[in-house]
């Protein structure tokens, strides 16, 4: 066991023919299979980092249509805001002349009333005068 | 020493053939025949064999057989890939992945009885060291040209009368230590177990060892790999 002869070299010999035949066999498709899946995996991940930087542009535009849909709904919500102001304001302008108006007539109908009444009253002055002084003598004047 | 009954070595006597009975074969179909050669074909046949029927039919989504093979190849790739680059590995990993599962399957065979270890002879140790001693040396030479031998002549001038042996004598004990070292624990093991199986066998005595027997071939081929990852390392470094 501890003698050294001519089987060294053929154990030399048969660990080449090992060395060879497992780098056939074994190492070679182990080794290309193990590179094919990174490369793959490689690729996947490119293609995630793709998708994602995609689905990020998208989500931008998308944001930046809200906003901007956002903006002109508010402009139009404050223009038909500012649309009602006015029209309620004019009806309100229009229904306040229109109730003065009515207002003055019925103040004027109200005085000439009330000097049409003086006015008989002063020409029924004296006879009321007369009717009371008769009332208090007791006799006719 | 080696376990009573080795059933290659039983089926290659029926069939005729001369198996030694000492620990060397005297004439040379007697040393092609002896445990440690038939058990290392039985191991290459074995990795060959496994490897070919659970890597025949690949798939993006991997089964057993495939996830097994996955991890072992891709953690050993990037074990070597982090500590001697990723040019070296290419280069070198079919050596370095062959030498960790050639030891690893030789080792745990020697558990099973009727099995022997190759990695119990020095011959087969030898073998795998030269080779690796041999690829260090390469690769040395190959990234350094003739600048290599400041490797051996330590970092300073004045250094190098002191420096010089120190450094060949540890750079040819590479040889010896790599292969001692795994042929010295697996011989050990196997010794150890063939000792307790012919006192206390029947009473379950070799099993605490076939335990450690397990830690220790997985250990040691863990540590020649290791090893020869480091030489090559060192080999493609500066020197200092």
């Amino acid at each position: 066991m501890v003698t050294i002869d001519i089987t060294m070299v053929i154990q030399i010999i048969n660990m080449v023919v090992l060395m060879f035949l497992l780098n056939k066999v074994l190492y070679q498709p182990v080794k290309k299979i193990l590179k094919e899946r990174s490369e793959k995996m490689l690729g996947m991940q490119n293609d995630v980092a793709k998708f994602q930087q995609n689905a990020r542009l998208r989500q931008e535009e998308v944001d930046a249509k809200m906003s901007k849909a956002s903006g002109k709904a508010k402009a139009a919500l404050d223009a038909a805001r500012a649309e009602a102001q006015a029209a309620g304001e004019e009806k309100m302008a229009s229904i306040k002349a229109e109730v003065d108006e009515f207002k003055e007539n019925q103040l004027a109908d109200i005085k000439q009333q009330i000097g049409e009444a003086e006015t008989n009253l002063k020409a029924d002055l004296d006879g009321f005068a007369n009717a009371i002084a008769s009332k208090i003598l007791g006799r006719a004047l | 020493m080696e376990h009573p009954i080795l059933f290659i070595s039983v089926i290659l006597e029926a069939l005729g053939l001369p198996v030694p009975h000492g620990p060397v074969g005297h004439t040379f179909l007697e040393q092609l025949c002896a445990p440690y050669m038939t058990y290392t074909w039985l191991v290459m046949a074995f990795l060959y064999f496994v490897a070919k029927l659970t890597v025949s039919d690949l798939e993006m989504v991997p089964g057993k057989g495939q996830n097994f093979w996955e991890i072992v190849i891709g953690g050993l790739d990037n074990f070597f890939a982090d500590n001697m680059g990723r040019k070296l590995t290419d280069e070198f990993f079919p050596m370095l992945a062959t030498f960790g599962l050639y030891i690893a399957v030789a080792n745990l065979i020697g558990l099973i009885p009727g099995f022997m270890s190759p990695t119990a002879s020095l011959n087969t140790t030898l073998a795998l060291t030269i080779i690796v001693w041999l690829s260090h040396h390469y690769i040395g030479l190959r990234e350094h040209g003739l600048s290599y031998y400041k490797h051996f002549m330590g970092p300073m001038w004045w250094l190098v009368p002191l420096m010089l042996p120190i450094e060949l004598i540890s750079n040819l004990a590479r040889l010896i230590s790599l292969s001692i070292r795994l042929f010295g624990n697996i011989m050990a093991k196997e010794t150890l177990l063939g000792i307790l199986f012919m006192l206390a066998g029947a009473f379950f005595a070799p099993l605490p060892i076939m335990l450690l027997g397990v830690l220790v071939s997985l250990v040691q081929a863990m540590v020649f790999v290791l090893l020869s990852v480091v030489y090559f390392s060192q080999a493609q470094d500066h020197a200092h």
